[in-house]
């Protein structure tokens, strides 16, 4: 992974080396962004909570309610997510966009279910955590309008790498833990709008969509006398919002 | 005859100059729309190996749209109409449901950035949440059938473009993708629900494009 991951470095340092002629087709620009990610890890399945809790569907499936339970809905993922982003821009309509995003869960993925533990029906307490980061590169088409805007569509791959958590408590006595951590080279979409407050800075936004699935993953965390099985899943909508700052007026 | 023709002369020529020199900062627009949303109600997403026949709706509803020169703000109100009913086709024993007709009503608040384009019209991106109030039943796959009476709350995108026809009426074609599960309201009859637990969520997410026509009161 880390030969990969500098592999990608350098070829990140070489596409935004500075492009210092002032009369060279070629603008650059660097932007910062932070917005969130509705769904994150999408429906977070693993292997135990099929086997154990009877969900086939990870979160979605592991909520039910029943008499005499205490429940509370365990809500999918919401993650936020912060970045920078490079884009050079070549002779005013093509652009080769290069960052690098953390993303981490900020709400959702905590409550109370219940499960069949062998005929007694038990309260069950269940936390999901989910954080990684994101390398995307992607190229396209940018759509001037005059100085004022610029809307850019592309589209690439990432290189992304997450860590999804999770912990399954209740007074059977039971604890399970898992943890899985992997990588995969999503599929990436963007589109992005620039309001150009001079000429050279713009306010900015992105939707960003990521398609991707790692293959399945061992669990990590010993200790529990279980070992679970889960991929990371990639799949899901970003939207941004931040401030760009091209290096030449446009 | 000579008549008409100079009233439609006028009109014309005053909408074509409404069209050209109208646009100016709209602060505040009322619209109304129609969509239309594939997959109400997901039911893969209870099931994941349901094979399923999917419900289709359509909208209809109110766009409140606020805007300064970068940011906008949008709210309103929606309802949908079943077209089709949503049917599972297989595995319908273990999934407990044999079909369902999920209705709703919509309040989204969305804002973001928008960005002119020349004087013709608006493109714009934003976040923001929905909240749902669902009704309608799901017929179970012992023949009962259980009413629907969930509400909740997504999250999600709204992107938008907008054709400027006069100087204070706009087109609007806009894309909403919500992710927003309610808490399990129904029991269903399934072989994977032995114990009788409520299971069944309604899932109100998706995507949705609407058309309509916006009049800006400032």
């Amino acid at each position: 992974m880390y030969y990969k991951l500098r592999k990608i470095l350098f070829m990140a340092a070489i596409a935004l080396a500075p492009i210092a002629v002032y009369a060279s087709p070629f603008n650059q620009a660097i932007s910062f962004y932070a917005g969130y990610i509705p769904s994150l890890g999408d429906n977070l399945y693993s292997y135990e909570q099929q086997n154990t809790f009877g969900s086939t569907n990870g979160v979605d499936g592991i909520n039910r309610s029943f008499s005499g339970f205490n429940t509370s809905h365990i809500h999918r993922l919401i993650g936020a997510t912060a970045g920078i982003n490079v884009k050079i821009v070549m002779y005013d309509f093509f652009a080769l966009r290069i960052g690098a995003n953390y993303f981490k869960n900020v709400w959702g993925g905590k409550g109370k279910t219940v499960y069949d533990d062998g005929g007694t029906t038990r309260l069950l307490e269940c936390t999901y955590r989910y954080d990684g980061f994101d390398i995307p590169v992607t190229f396209g088409i940018v759509i001037p309008f005059y100085k004022d805007m610029k809307i850019t569509f592309s589209c690439g791959i990432a290189y992304a790498w997450g860590r999804y958590r999770n912990k399954f408590e209740s007074d059977a006595p039971l604890l399970y833990r898992g943890e899985f951590k992997g990588h995969d080279y999503p599929l990436v979409l963007n589109v992005e709008g620039e309001y150009f407050m001079d000429e050279k800075v713009a306010i900015a936004t992105s939707l960003s969509y990521y398609r991707g699935t790692t293959t399945v993953i061992k669990d990590s965390k010993q200790g529990d006398g279980n070992t679970d099985y889960a991929p990371l899943d990639f799949t899901g909508y970003r939207f941004l919002l931040g401030i760009s700052y091209y290096f030449k007026p446009i | 005859m000579v008549k008409k023709a100079i009233i439609l002369t006028t009109m014309v020529i005053v909408l074509h100059m409404g069209i050209v020199t109208g646009y100016a900062q709209r602060y505040a627009g009322i619209g109304i729309h129609v969509g239309a949303q594939h997959d109400v109600g997901d039911i893969t997403t209870f099931y994941p190996d349901a094979k399923t026949d999917p419900q289709n709706s359509i909208l209809f509803g109110i766009a409140v749209r606020l805007s300064v020169p970068y940011f906008f703000i949008r709210t309103g109100a929606d309802t949908s109409f079943t077209l089709n009913k949503g049917k599972v086709l297989e595995d319908e024993a273990a999934v407990g449901v044999k079909s369902y007709n999920v209705k709703y009503a919509m309040i989204p608040f969305y804002a973001g950035l928008q960005f002119p384009l020349l004087d013709k019209g608006v493109f714009y991106l934003g976040g923001g949440i929905s909240y749902f109030y669902g009704t309608g039943n799901v017929r179970l796959s012992d023949g009962s059938s259980k009413d629907i009476d969930a509400t909740c709350l997504g999250t999600g995108f709204l992107a938008g473009i907008q054709l400027h026809i006069t100087s204070s009426t706009s087109l609007y074609m806009e894309w909403m993708y919500v992710d927003a599960q309610s808490d399990p309201v129904i029991t269903t009859t399934g072989t994977l629900n032995p114990n009788g637990y409520e299971d069944l969520f309604i899932n109100y997410g998706g995507h949705r494009i609407m058309l309509g026509v916006m009049y800006y009161v400032l």
